[in-house]
């Protein structure tokens, strides 16, 4: 059977790419973009299939009233996916309030609008699938990425305490969390600060560097399958890495946090008290 | 030597002994609360040791002003302690735009606005310990707890990379992780979210919870000598639980994780290209 699977962002990257090959197996597709003439193609191709909606996901009133709008066409909502976000390219003192604040509200308040706003409707379906675009980034940091790395930690601790109340009621929850891939997410997307404070330099000239291996970042293209697999798995993962680097790099850096934290035990448990 | 400690949230529950701990010993402390005269206790006892400041925290242009003003006072800032913030408690559909809004502003934004403060301070210092109160569920999550697990995961993300950003310059970061603790958390300090019906065999089922049972919540007091020892490490860690559950769950849950990612890597690696 066909699913609805709304998807958030889908005008461009991994959005654009999975509504695309939704569409193509029979899906049908609710996208939503800021700029939804970028799904111009798609509408002409697939008709009916798909529903382009004009959306800002920062409004939450607005993410209520187009998962209404959603549910009234088609009947009901399947899967969701929250893909809209954005990189913001910086050091933590030189992130202005405002750039601050954007990266939140796209890449957390955003997510966590739509959530709220189709968990009404899961419930009442007893059923429904919250897959989250987190990123590797979500659980482990990089300088320059401060403010992104928060937003996708706190989508990681959100998703992952959505999926513990509402398991019970037939909804599911999955974090994709890619490695670095070929999307426009470092290009054409990224939001940078300002970099005035030169002591800041040298930070700035190894995060240059390590980004250059073309090697280490993944096709988009080949996600699709994985995708695909996500959705129509009875028993889909809480968490995914997607990319040949993500486990290698996570593994090392639990290990390194257990020994860490492991030195000073005896300090922590005596905090305890009793 | 005695220290200069920044600290803020200071009127109640850690932030309060620890400021008191730090000053029984002979350090300076800058304390922040968002009442006017919170502090005349300390006051009094102290003297010039101890500044008073009333800050909301939510507020940058309020929080760079007052951090200046306490390295105007003090001469320098040896340690600041992001210790303001409250729990949220509710499923996640239950919390409101205003409620989910104000927390992510104190519990995050306002961590990262005293940073910001402090950090040209201790740049020009060329030595400095940023110390950010997060808490075992800004590692792993519970439930009813949800947008409050997303401020302190957010603190985490950030603290982390700031680390990265500034050991350089002789600045050190330390994520301090709780357990649950007898303070006023769960009680006059927090906020609680809409309730639903749906959500109330969820509530009532906590209290088997690992992490929320009665022996599970540590005593404040007990925490004294770590602060303590954590301020005077030459080589402070990044991160510090507090308690006994934080190793032996953090240990578990990785492990947890790691084992669901390593059944789905062939997946995970034909998503590559």
């Amino acid at each position: 059977m066909s699913k609805i699977v709304f998807i958030t962002g889908a005008s461009k990257g991994f959005g654009k790419v999975w509504a695309e090959a939704l569409l193509k197996r029979g899906d049908k597709v609710a996208a939503s973009a800021r700029n939804i003439s970028a799904l111009a193609d798609l509408k002409s191709a697939y008709g009916d299939s798909i529903l382009e909606v004009k959306l800002d996901v920062n409004s939450r009133e607005d993410v209520f009233s187009v998962v209404k709008k959603i549910k009234d066409n088609f009947g009901r909502i399947d899967v969701v996916i929250n893909n809209a976000g954005f990189g913001l390219f910086g050091t933590t003192e030189e992130t202005s309030e405002q750039q601050a604040r954007d990266q939140m509200e796209t890449n957390f308040f955003g997510s966590l609008w739509v959530a709220q706003a189709v968990l009404p409707i899961m419930r009442e379906q007893k059923s429904g699938h919250i897959i989250q675009v987190s990123s590797f980034l979500g659980l482990t940091t990089l300088p320059l990425l401060g403010l992104y790395n928060a937003s996708k930690f706190a989508v990681e601790g959100l998703i992952e305490t959505i999926g513990s109340e509402t398991a019970h009621l037939g909804i599911k929850t999955t974090l994709i969390e890619p490695n670095g891939f070929a999307t426009d997410w470092a290009g054409a997307s990224a939001v940078q600060t300002s970099s005035e404070i030169t002591d800041y330099n040298p930070v700035r000239a190894a995060f240059a560097e390590s980004g250059d291996n073309p090697d280490t970042w993944g096709k988009p293209e080949a996600t699709v399958e994985p995708v695909l697999n996500i959705i129509d798995s009875e028993n889909p993962p809480k968490r995914i890495l997607f990319g040949r680097i993500a486990y290698q790099v996570i593994n090392d850096v639990y290990t390194k946090r257990l020994e860490d934290v492991q030195n000073w035990k005896q300090v922590s448990i005596a905090a305890h008290g009793h | 030597m005695a220290k200069t400690i920044f600290i803020t949230g200071a009127t109640s529950g850690f932030g309060k002994l620890w400021a008191e701990a730090l000053l029984k010993r002979g350090d300076n402390v800058a304390a922040t609360s968002r009442r006017a005269n919170a502090f005349t206790a300390l006051s009094e006892k102290y003297g010039d040791q101890f500044l008073p400041l009333q800050l909301d925290i939510t507020d940058r242009e309020a929080v760079v002003a007052t951090v200046n003003k306490a390295k105007e006072h003090f001469g320098q800032l040896d340690v600041v302690i992001n210790n303001a913030g409250y729990g949220v408690f509710g499923a996640v559909e239950e919390v409101g735009e205003k409620v989910a809004r104000d927390v992510f502003d104190a519990n995050l934004f306002g961590t990262l606005w005293v940073t910001q403060a402090a950090l040209p301070i201790l740049r020009a210092q060329g030595h400095g310990h940023i110390i950010q109160l997060s808490s075992v569920l800004g590692v792993w999550s519970l439930p009813t707890l949800g947008i409050y697990n997303a401020t302190k995961f957010a603190v985490e993300g950030l603290s982390e990379a700031l680390a990265s950003e500034v050991k350089d310059f002789g600045i050190h970061v330390t994520l301090i992780e709780p357990n649950g603790y007898k303070t006023e958390f769960g009680g006059s300090s927090a906020v609680f979210g809409d309730s639903l019906d749906v959500y109330n065999p969820l509530r009532e089922s906590l209290g088997k919870i690992e992490g929320l049972g009665p022996d599970d919540y540590g005593t404040p007091e007990a925490t004294v000598p770590a602060i303590l020892k954590l301020i005077d490490s030459e080589n402070p860690p990044l991160r510090l639980f507090l308690g006994k559950l934080g190793y032996v769950k953090t240990e578990r849950v990785y492990g947890e994780k790691l084992q669901q990612w390593k059944e789905w890597k062939n997946v995970s690696e034909a998503a590559h290209g």
